[in-house]
């Protein structure tokens, strides 16, 4: 009863891979047991260095900043911009106070939902800004 | 046809002549010596900055030169409270200016007016009209950022176009704003005759033709 030679080099095969499998439970098991002192302690290999403080390559002084920055014109323009702050408010004040007298498109149809009749500040206030 | 070929020959000729003052800007070397001073962070790609940040600068530079020391502190003082402010504040400030900037100098003078008259008012006046003001809606309250004529025909406008699909408000108003004192008399006439259906055809109508084309259309269309 000897074994034929295809069977027994299936049987190697077959017993090496059992010993494969029981090598990779030990090491599972082991795993579980025995850790590695390096992972205790985060002690590990040191491969980056870390970079010395250095300046930046280049800084702008104060006035090239201001001369690239994009506030310039309202920056420069202090009284402009005062004005600025509060344009919406200033221009329906405008718009209400004289429209009929001096707005080239004086209104032909009433609008829906905005201006004259809300717009206009009454008599009132407007004689008192005279 | 004749026009359009001296018109293409003179734009030509403008735009050589105007070659050698722009390469004049460009040539680092060109610039006085106070110039380049100020402007020395740049000195190294003057050459390969783009035209427009060049004539800034320049222009800036320019500025800078005349202003005496106290001018410039106060202006770093200026720049100092703006870098303070809440990023949103500091937004609304830039949108504001630049919708002033953008105003012609007329309606700047009527805006000028306006705040000196309200500056004269006492302090509850003053709040009276912020109130009024506010009870507009926030569309409208924006719309007068672009001036006192614009702000009176974008409100009379808004009412005829009252449902402008979302995407195609900002083109709307900037076709509305575009239009000329006649176009838009002409438009008001036009919308009042249109029912809603046939105004919002008008609408986009208007929105695809050139510029150049939309006072014809409204003509024709006046016509019919």
């Amino acid at each position: 009863m000897t074994a034929n030679p295809r069977q027994r080099g299936s049987q190697t095969i077959r017993l090496l891979l059992i010993v494969l499998l029981a090598l990779l439970l030990a090491m599972l098991v082991g795993s579980y047991l025995w850790l590695p002192a390096f992972l205790k302690t985060g002690a590990t290999k040191q491969r980056f260095e870390t970079l010395g403080a250095q300046a930046p390559a280049a800084t702008l002084s104060a006035t090239a900043t201001a001369l690239a920055g994009a506030d310039f014109d309202l920056l420069d323009d202090p009284a402009g911009e005062r004005i600025a702050r509060d344009l919406d408010l200033y221009a329906w004040y405008a718009a209400g106070a004289n429209a009929a007298a001096t707005h080239p498109d004086a209104p032909t149809v009433p609008p829906e939902n905005s201006t004259p009749e809300t717009s206009a500040p009454d008599t009132e206030e407007s004689n008192g800004a005279q | 046809m004749r026009s359009s070929r001296w018109l293409r020959s003179l734009a030509c000729a403008l735009a050589l002549a105007l070659l050698p003052m722009h390469a004049q800007d460009a040539d680092w070397s060109a610039l006085d010596a106070g110039t380049r001073d100020l402007l020395a962070p740049w000195g190294e790609g003057w050459a390969s900055l783009d035209a427009a940040s060049r004539a800034r600068l320049l222009a800036n530079a320019k500025r800078w030169q005349a202003m005496d020391g106290a001018a410039r502190d106060a202006f770093q003082r200026r720049s100092t409270d703006l870098q303070a402010l809440p990023p949103n504040e500091r937004a609304r400030r830039r949108s504001h200016y630049a919708a002033w900037a953008a105003l012609a100098p007329a309606e700047q003078g009527r805006v000028r007016v306006a705040a000196a008259q309200l500056a004269a008012m006492s302090a509850v006046q003053q709040a009276a009209l912020r109130a009024r003001f506010a009870t507009q809606d926030a569309d409208q309250q924006r719309a007068w950022l672009l001036g006192p004529s614009d702000g009176v025909w974008i409100g009379q406008a808004r009412g005829l176009f009252a449902y402008v699909p979302e995407g195609e408000g900002d083109a709307t108003l900037r076709m509305l704003q575009a239009l000329s004192a006649d176009a838009r008399k002409q438009l008001l006439v036009l919308a009042q005759r249109l029912p809603d259906g046939q105004r919002e055809q008008l609408r986009k109508q208007l929105l695809g033709v050139d510029p150049a084309q939309r006072e014809n259309l409204l003509r024709q269309r006046l016509s019919q």
